[in-house]
């Protein structure tokens, strides 16, 4: 059906005609569903069209460019950017880093996400507001997550360190976000403790449409509680599990505000990420074509991964 | 399960509130110390002098005012669009038979995990064209990619858990199908909207790349690339920067404490951004 054909048929139901129409009760009859829905999704196609569609295209024609952030123009440099790109150790530095990053925080996310809901799905006294203040950190914007964790790492009157010192666990206080061996962890520590309520309420909520029988049923074979939580919990939330694992690290890889804004991707580019890369080079060095390149495979990467999911969803139409 | 097991279970309670709410905690506590006291080691876990003096320097010395303000107008601006671009576009993925559905369902979803990054160029190259640089509608316009994509695909599966009955009899009644949709569906999609309202309106708040980029000008400024300027501008005034962070959290404590419980629901189904 193209666009304009709908919009014709909105146009002959329009004015008189309507309740012409739908007195002799054709209303229905006339605008067909299919034509009522293409309108109705017409004003969200022209978005995507507007602003992801045209930029993606955009951005994959001003990776072929050398050009300045203020160049009107720029000059063609055809697959230039992409040589230097793969043949530049900072891309695969990055890539690696991006990598890690993603792993690290989803891995964590889901172990201790799983962890959580097995917790909150037992019953006790106050278990609705734990269940409800779990979600917080997802609701607090970044920027004061960032902020307040800044303040919590401070070397010297943040509390984290002061706590680590007290107990004699280390003994002196750690530079968590300016050394290169701690910037990575204490990134990815703020990455798990912002998002991991999410992977708790999708588990949760999975965990409490599990039928009771099957539980009843192991305990009467025997199963202990090991065998049971194998068998029947984890085999029953494995797929949510894996959904939750995909989508979790195309965002987390993607993800540019909590490791620039904690660390810049220093120091030492411990934590320089892709899209950081992409920041680096478009409007640090104002390369907008290498980082437009970086940021297309990115997308490359988006795609592949999606296919996988794509894949899986078909496999399981639930 | 009978609560024998409570007992077992308090100290891992504990632990896991500890985990969640400290930061919250500290950094409310924080920002009602005075400045002496936030620098002392070792800390003090109650605020031994409790003052608001970091509150009043924020709206007095800073421009956090009008960096709220512009947030505010740019979140809500681009949440109303995306509610009302997006809820359509839900309702007849979910209701109507359109060639293409399913496919354009999936590019629903990759759109929403576009990466901002791929994005922020050619969106400045083209903003800076069409002169929607420096200019809220533009902020607001730009944060559409995000947020019409979350709407669509939470929206779809809510509309699609609605029952057709009630839309079926109002059309025997002889209402239209828009008819149906506004006096049937709407009402019972509220609950939805709100919820879905509020986590778009919680990635426009949260967003801080292109609001750096797309907006140069001072006084058209947002609060993450504002209040990140603080932490450099005011040195190491912590007092000041855990109001300002206090009062950023304000509107999404707000709409978490009111519907908690729709919050839930929107984000078990489909929240998955971040």
């Amino acid at each position: 059906m193209a666009p304009n054909e709908a919009e014709a048929a909105l146009a002959r139901e329009g004015g008189a005609s309507w309740r012409a129409a739908r007195r002799a009760g054709g209303l229905l009859a006339a605008l067909r569903d299919q034509h009522l829905g293409v309108i109705l999704l017409l004003p969200s196609a022209l978005t995507f069209l507007v602003l992801l569609v045209f930029p993606l295209g955009y951005g994959i024609w001003t990776s072929f460019f050398q050009r300045h952030v203020l160049d009107p123009e720029g000059v063609w440099v055809g697959l230039g950017n992409y040589v230097w790109l793969f043949g530049n150790r900072e891309f695969w530095h990055s890539l690696t880093i991006s990598t890690f990053w993603a792993g690290a925080t989803v891995g964590l996310q889901i172990v201790l996400g799983t962890a959580v809901a097995l917790l909150l799905h037992q019953p006790f006294k106050g278990r609705s507001l734990v269940r409800g203040l779990v979600l917080f950190p997802y609701m607090m914007p970044v920027v004061s997550v960032v902020l307040v964790w800044m303040l919590l790492y401070n070397a010297l009157y943040g509390v984290i360190n002061y706590l680590l010192v007290a107990s004699g666990i280390v003994g002196a206080p750690i530079a968590w976000l300016s050394d290169p061996d701690s910037a990575f962890w204490g990134v990815v520590f703020v990455g798990v403790w912002k998002y991991l309520p999410f992977v708790v309420v999708i588990v949760l909520a999975r965990l409490q449409v599990i039928p009771q029988d099957l539980y009843e049923a192991a305990r009467i074979d025997g199963a202990g509680a090991v065998a049971r939580f194998l068998d029947i919990t984890l085999h029953q939330i494995k797929d949510v599990l894996l959904v939750v694992a995909l989508l979790r690290t195309i965002f987390m890889f993607n993800n540019f505000e909590i490791v620039f804004l904690l660390t810049g991707g220093g120091p030492l580019r411990a934590t320089m990420t892709l899209p950081i890369l992409v920041y680096e080079q478009a409007f640090g060095t104002y390369e907008l074509g290498r980082g437009s390149a970086i940021a297309v495979v990115m997308f490359f990467l988006l795609i592949a991964v999606m296919s996988v999911y794509f894949a899986f969803l078909r496999k399981e139409p639930d | 399960m009978p609560p024998r097991n409570a007992a077992r279970l308090y100290p891992l309670v504990l632990l896991l509130l500890a985990f969640v709410a400290f930061p919250l905690y500290w950094m409310a506590s924080t920002s009602l110390k005075p400045q002496t006291e936030v620098f002392r080691v070792p800390p003090t876990f109650v605020p031994e002098t409790w003052t608001l003096r970091h509150y009043v320097e924020l709206f007095w010395l800073t421009d956090f005012g009008l960096l709220f303000v512009n947030s505010l107008k740019v979140c809500l601006v681009s949440t109303g669009l995306a509610l009302v671009v997006g809820s359509l576009g839900a309702y007849a993925l979910a209701r109507f038979r359109v060639r293409g559905k399913e496919a354009y369902g999936r590019l629903v979803l990759l759109a929403y995990m576009f990466p901002g990054a791929l994005l922020v160029i050619p969106l400045l190259l083209l903003f800076r064209q069409l002169g929607l640089t420096n200019s809220h509608l533009g902020l607001s316009l730009a944060y559409l990619t995000f947020a019409v994509p979350f709407v669509m695909w939470v929206m779809r599966d809510f509309f699609a858990s609605v029952p057709v009955d009630l839309e079926e009899a109002a059309l025997i009644d002889g209402a239209s199908r828009l008819g149906a949709l506004w006096d049937v569906v709407l009402p019972q999609a509220v609950p939805g909207l709100i919820a879905t309202g509020i986590f778009a309106f919680l990635f426009a708040w949260n967003e801080y790349l292109f609001a750096l980029i797309l907006i140069s000008d001072e006084s058209l400024r947002t609060l993450p690339p504002g209040m990140m300027r603080f932490v450099s501008t005011t040195d190491t005034n912590w007092g000041l920067i855990m109001a300002a962070s206090t009062l950023a959290t304000l509107p999404m404590a707000l709409a978490f404490g009111l519907i908690q419980r729709y919050l839930v629901t929107g984000l078990g189904a489909g929240g998955v951004k971040g």
